[in-house]
C-alpha cells in the first residue's frame, strides 16, 4: 500500500503540504518591506495554533523564523535564530491551547482575550528574542544582565510599536479565525 | 466566562501594561542620564577613527564639538559623509570620504567603554556623545553570524 492509498499518511502529506504553503507565505510577508517591528509571522502562527492545534502553530513559527534567519534584509541572524524560533514556536503553541479553552469562554469577549493574548505573547517573544541580543553581546562584554538591560531599554520603543500593532492585529484577525474554525467544522 | 479565566486576563493585561511602562521609564532614565552626561560642558573633546575593512584605524583624537551634538554631525566635522534618512530609525551611512558600503559591508559604529566595544544600538543622528568618548567608525562585513569590534 503506498502513501496515497493509506488515510492516514495522506492526511499527513495534506498537512505537510500545508504546514509548508503557510511557512513559505509566512517568509514572503516577513521579507516584504515594511515598518520595524510591524509583522504578521506571529498572528498567522497564532492562527494556525487555534485552527490546527498547538503543535502545528509551534512548528510553522519555528520554521518561519529559522528560514528567516537566514534571509533576513538585516542579516544573518546568528544565534538569535534559535531564540525567534523559540518565541515564535510558543506563540503557535499558546493559540492551540487557547482554542482548547473557547468552549470556556463567552465568544462576545473573544476580542479582547485575543488582544490581551497578543500584546502578553509579543512581549514575552521580545523578551526571549532579547535575551538571545544579550547573549550575544554578552559574549564581548563581561554581564549579560548589564546587556539585557542595555537591550531592554534601547529597544523599548521598537517593543512598544510590536506590541501595539500585535494587539490591533490580533483584534482584526478574530473573523478570520471564526471563519477558519466554521470551515473545519469546530 | 468563569471568574478565573476573567482574572486571569485581566492579570495578563495589567503584567503588559506594568512591563511596557517600566520598559519606557528605564529608557527615558537613560535618554535623561546621557544627554546629562554629554551637555554638562559647553563644548566636549570626542575622540573619533575611521576603520575600511582590515585597515588600521584613522584617529581624530581630541575632536572638538558642542555638547548635545549627534554622532553624525561629529563625524560630520572630520569627514564627507553621506547617508540615507529612514522615517522612524534616523540616519544610516552609506559613505565616509568617499568611501562607499559594498556587497555586504556597511558602515557600523562602535563605542568604547568600561566593559570594552559595544555595537551603536540607535541611529547615528540620535546618539548624543559624551565628553571623552571614543567612537569608531568601522565598514566591516555583516554577513558573518557575529559582527566583530574594530
Amino acid at each position: 500500500m503506498d502513501y496515497l492509498t493509506n488515510a492516514s499518511d495522506f492526511m499527513k502529506t495534506r498537512q505537510v503540504a500545508l504546514l509548508s504553503v503557510l511557512t513559505a507565505l509566512c517568509i514572503a510577508l516577513q521579507l516584504t518591506p515594511r515598518p520595524p517591528n510591524v509583522e504578521f509571522t506571529s498572528l498567522i502562527s497564532f492562527t494556525v495554533g487555534v485552527a490546527f492545534g498547538c503543535w502545528f502553530g509551534a512548528i510553522l513559527g519555528a520554521s518561519v523564523m529559522f528560514v528567516n534567519g537566514f534571509l533576513s534584509p538585516y542579516g544573518l541572524a546568528g544565534l538569535l535564530i534559535l531564540f525567534q524560533a523559540a518565541g515564535m514556536s510558543l506563540i503557535g503553541l499558546v493559540g492551540g491551547v487557547y482554542s482548547k479553552t473557547l468552549a470556556e469562554g463567552n465568544a462576545k469577549w473573544m476580542p479582547v482575550e485575543v488582544a490581551i493574548l497578543g500584546a502578553f505573547l509579543t512581549l514575552t517573544y521580545d523578551m526571549i528574542t532579547n535575551v538571545g541580543y544579550a547573549f550575544q553581546f554578552s559574549l564581548f562584554t563581561n554581564s549579560i544582565i548589564v546587556s539585557l538591560i542595555g537591550v531592554l531599554v534601547a529597544g523599548s520603543v521598537f517593543m512598544v510599536i510590536h506590541v501595539a500593532s500585535n494587539t490591533v492585529l490580533f483584534m482584526a484577525s478574530i473573523p478570520i479565525v471564526k471563519g477558519i474554525r466554521k470551515l473545519l467544522g469546530r | 466566562m468563569s471568574t478565573r479565566r476573567t482574572y486571569l486576563f485581566i492579570v495578563l493585561a495589567f503584567l503588559v501594561w506594568g512591563s511596557l511602562a517600566s520598559l519606557f521609564a528605564g529608557y527615558y532614565y537613560n535618554l535623561y542620564n546621557n544627554l546629562s552626561a554629554a551637555t554638562q560642558k559647553a563644548t566636549i573633546n570626542v575622540n573619533i577613527g575611521l576603520k575600511n575593512g582590515n585597515a588600521t584605524i584613522t584617529w581624530f583624537n581630541g575632536t572638538s564639538a558642542k555638547a548635545g551634538y549627534s554622532l553624525l554631525t561629529i563625524t560630520q566635522l572630520i569627514a564627507t559623509v553621506n547617508c540615507t534618512e529612514y522615517a522612524g530609525s534616523g540616519a544610516f551611512v552609506t559613505s565616509i570620504n568617499n568611501t562607499a558600503e559594498h556587497g555586504s559591508f556597511y558602515w557600523m559604529w562602535w563605542t568604547y567603554g568600561s566593559s570594552g566595544w559595544s555595537e551603536g544600538q540607535v541611529a547615528c543622528d540620535k546618539y548624543i556623545v559624551s565628553n571623552g568618548e571614543t567612537c569608531v567608525w568601522y565598514l566591516e562585513d555583516t554577513s558573518t553570524p557575529q559582527l566583530l569590534p574594530p
